[in-house]
């Protein structure tokens, strides 16, 4: 499937052809794409509803920089687009999608020429997690913690990563993939993943010794 | 299992995704190892201070206009894919909806005839011009034994002189730059 204009057109229809979108919401990923890959090019939106906010976040750990990462996802996207008509349901769909994503976010990583942090605010559910009320408890830190300082000491120490051993630490730490699915994702094996988090780890411990 | 293998699967125990066999030798190693329990609560320590990283939210006008976006950029593309490239013209003009490998077999053959229909205007012309030449030879020869003109050259040949000529050229080499620059798409 390619960006034929028949199936572009296909894709401006009301997503699920009219169905509410309770029901529309209780499909599973494969159900949709089975959808798509039949014709159905609307019931794309739902993808996107769904899985924009985690592809969003994985880039956006990766580039550091909120603009890159809203402009990488519209990418991601546009070629999940193009291709889904060759995905073949033997991976999940999010795995999938997140190799497009890490791939796209790879190619613009090594041909961007200059980097500059550019942070989302945190959300106001910051404040209730262990590991923050933690930090105040922490002689280094201080019981009033700099949440500003905080993110970006974190940002730049991900960014002082290579660039695979920061895609296992964002597809692991932060997004909650199994070695499984990030070697699938990464295109890499098991054992590689498990290698490269582990001196990613060790890095990043280096780096950020302040706050551990 | 030593402390090295041991500290490759502590992230994995730490975020519980380990099976229970594998569980069961990492804490065996560890019931007994005072720097690996020491590992693996500063590796708990950085998931915990990464998974903060969960709480950078984008502000409300990305979801918002997200997919908007997307069917903006969608459009675009689809507009532009609209606008004919040159080959797309020239294929256009040939529509019999043939087979992919049919047409660029076509187009090769094309350029192929038009190549030696070159030659062969060539070949004519220059044998005609030898005759004209040869022609005036002897008309010269006839009227003068003392004034022989030259007889014309092959190389004077120009093509500027054949219409048909520069125009099966210009093709040809709109083709072979087409497919120079990936413009064709069968």
């Amino acid at each position: 499937m390619t960006d034929s204009p028949s199936n572009s057109e296909a894709f401006f229809k009301p997503p699920m052809g009219g169905e509410g979108t309770g029901a529309s919401m209780r499909l599973t990923d494969r159900e949709i794409v089975r959808r798509i890959q039949s014709g159905e090019m609307g019931a794309f939106d739902l993808l996107i509803e769904r899985h924009k906010g985690r592809v969003y976040a994985v880039i956006y750990n990766m580039v550091g920089n909120h603009e890159d990462a809203a402009d990488l996802s519209q990418d991601v996207f546009m070629r999940a687009f193009k291709a889904i008509g060759g995905y073949r349901s033997e991976a999940n769909f999010y795995t999938w999608l997140y190799r497009i994503a890490i791939n796209t976010t790879l190619n613009f990583l090594k041909t961007r020429k200059e980097s500059h942090l550019s942070l989302n605010e945190w959300d106001k559910g910051l404040g209730e997690e262990p590991a923050f009320r933690e930090l105040e408890s922490l002689e280094s830190v201080g019981s009033q913690v700099d949440r500003g300082e905080l993110q970006e000491k974190l940002n730049e120490a991900l960014q002082k990563l290579s660039e695979e051993h920061r895609a296992v630490v964002v597809l692991h730490d932060i997004e909650g993939m199994r070695h499984q699915e990030i070697a699938k994702a990464l295109g890499c094996s098991e054992a590689t993943a498990r290698s490269r988090l582990f001196y990613a780890h060790q890095r990043l411990q280096a780096l950020l010794a302040k706050y551990l | 299992m030593n402390c090295q293998q041991a500290r490759f699967y502590f992230s994995e125990l730490a975020s519980h995704s380990l099976s229970d066999t594998e569980e069961a030798v990492i804490r065996g190693h560890l019931a007994s190892c005072a720097e690996c329990r020491v590992g693996l609560g500063r590796v708990q320590k950085l998931r915990g201070l990464l998974a903060l990283k969960r709480h950078e939210q984008p502000s409300a006008f990305f979801h918002n206009t997200f997919l908007e976006e997307f069917h903006r950029r969608m459009y675009a593309e689809v507009a532009h894919a609209r606008t004919p490239t040159l080959w797309q013209r020239i294929a256009s003009f040939f529509d019999w909806n043939l087979p992919a490998s049919l047409l660029k077999g076509g187009a090769l053959a094309t350029a192929a005839a038009l190549l030696i229909m070159l030659g062969v205007s060539m070949h004519i012309d220059s044998i005609s011009s030898n005759l004209s030449a040869s022609r005036e030879y002897v008309t010269h020869s006839s009227r003068s034994s003392t004034h022989l003109s030259k007889p014309k050259a092959l190389g004077d040949f120009t093509i500027a002189t054949h219409p048909h000529t520069v125009y099966a050229l210009e093709r040809v080499a709109q083709v072979s730059s087409a497919y120079a620059n990936n413009v064709l798409t069968f």
